[in-house]
């Protein structure tokens, strides 16, 4: 199904169901991004789930924008799909911070994906971190699935206080990705943290 | 010491939002109403209308919540020390290699005034050979520490 063009509404022209379904619903639906399901914390939890991904969409979205509990300045934002829990995640990452030395890191066979990095309880206060995390071709053939994700992380308010990380990862298994969890490093997530999942196109 | 992890959130997202369609649900009965009013529909096909409309309020509401918080599991605790685990080795070998990155430029920021040292003599007492290779050494500790020892 693809984007239609929207008419100009005359004065006086009903808004029917018909024109409602093709202009608005199938073109929300399938044609551009859309938010299909978030959830803000309103307590500290473990893990955030986002299960019975729906294979509606070409790719997927994942905005997490969030702060850990933990007594540390920072911890790892780590993935796991349709509960996997075995040694099928491959990872590439990059975390800057400040000016200092750059060492990229590879994980072959984890148990998780790194996503990226947030702030934890040593971070400035209401200082929250954002990851994005893109889900391309979460449902189409057999092949390995792949993510991309990038992650704002502030930690101090002094050199070295603010990171970036640049994250790829490969899901080993070949199955539509149905659900998606995520899990911290060390401690809870924070109140407050926030989850957006998009779906994007439709082919 | 972090706090004990004490719950996990599932977001079914199959599951209908009922606040937006309690919302949408609403509209759409106040419109039916308007139109029976203004007479662009029928008594009998708003009567029909709305008794849909009112179904699917009561399907949506019987329907499972979309958000759920629910206490961990046994399982659930085993898998998050697995994750946290499984996370903590994998910043400890990024913490290592960036220190092996690290250490590798501060020595080869100390060694570089010997090497120029080195590379000063030789030209000065025409070693061809010493002088090359100094300097050769010195343009590539230049070129891996980024340019910035070359003042």
């Amino acid at each position: 199904m693809t984007y239609t063009a929207v008419p100009t509404k005359s004065s006086g022209d009903p808004l029917t169901s018909a024109l409602w379904n093709t202009y608005l619903r199938d073109n929300l639906n399938k044609g551009v991004l859309r938010p299909i399901a978030a959830t803000q914390l309103g307590a500290p939890a473990s893990s955030i789930a986002l299960s019975s991904i729906a294979a509606d969409w070409t790719n997927l979205l994942l905005a997490v924008f969030a702060r850990g509990t933990a007594v540390a300045a920072s911890t790892a934002l780590n993935l796991r799909v349709n509960g996997d829990t075995g040694a099928n995640y491959d990872t590439e990452y990059l975390p800057v911070a400040g000016a200092a030395a750059v060492a990229a890191s590879e994980e072959f066979g984890a148990v998780i994906f790194r996503a990226g990095l947030i702030p934890c309880a040593s971070a400035p206060a209401n200082a929250y971190g954002a990851t994005l995390i893109d889900v391309l071709d979460y449902n189409a053939g057999v092949v390995e699935r792949v993510f991309h994700s990038t992650s704002a992380c502030k930690t101090a308010t002094t050199s070295g206080g603010m990171h970036m990380e640049r994250n790829i990862g490969y899901w080993r298994g070949t199955a539509a990705i149905t659900s998606l969890t995520l899990w911290l490093g060390a401690g809870n997530f924070e109140t407050a943290s926030k989850v957006v999942l998009y779906g994007m196109g439709s082919t | 010491m972090s706090p004990a992890p004490l719950r996990k959130v599932v977001v079914d997202v199959s599951a209908p939002d009922k606040a937006v369609f309690a919302e949408v649900s609403a509209s759409q009965v106040a419109a039916v109403l308007q139109a029976e009013q203004a007479g662009t529909i029928t008594a009998e096909a708003a009567t029909e209308k709305i008794a849909e409309l009112r179904q699917a309020q009561k399907d949506v509401a019987a329907a499972p919540d979309r958000v759920k918080v629910e206490p961990l599991t046994d399982d659930d605790r085993a898998e998050l020390e697995e994750v946290q685990a499984a996370s903590a080795a994998q910043t400890e070998r990024a913490a290592a290699a960036l220190e092996l990155h690290t250490g590798a430029r501060e020595r080869l920021g100390e060694l570089l005034p010997k090497l120029r040292t080195v590379a000063a003599g030789g030209a000065e007492k025409d070693i061809g050979a010493v002088t090359l290779l100094a300097q050769a050494t010195v343009e590539l500790a230049a070129l891996l520490l980024g340019g910035e020892e070359l003042q």
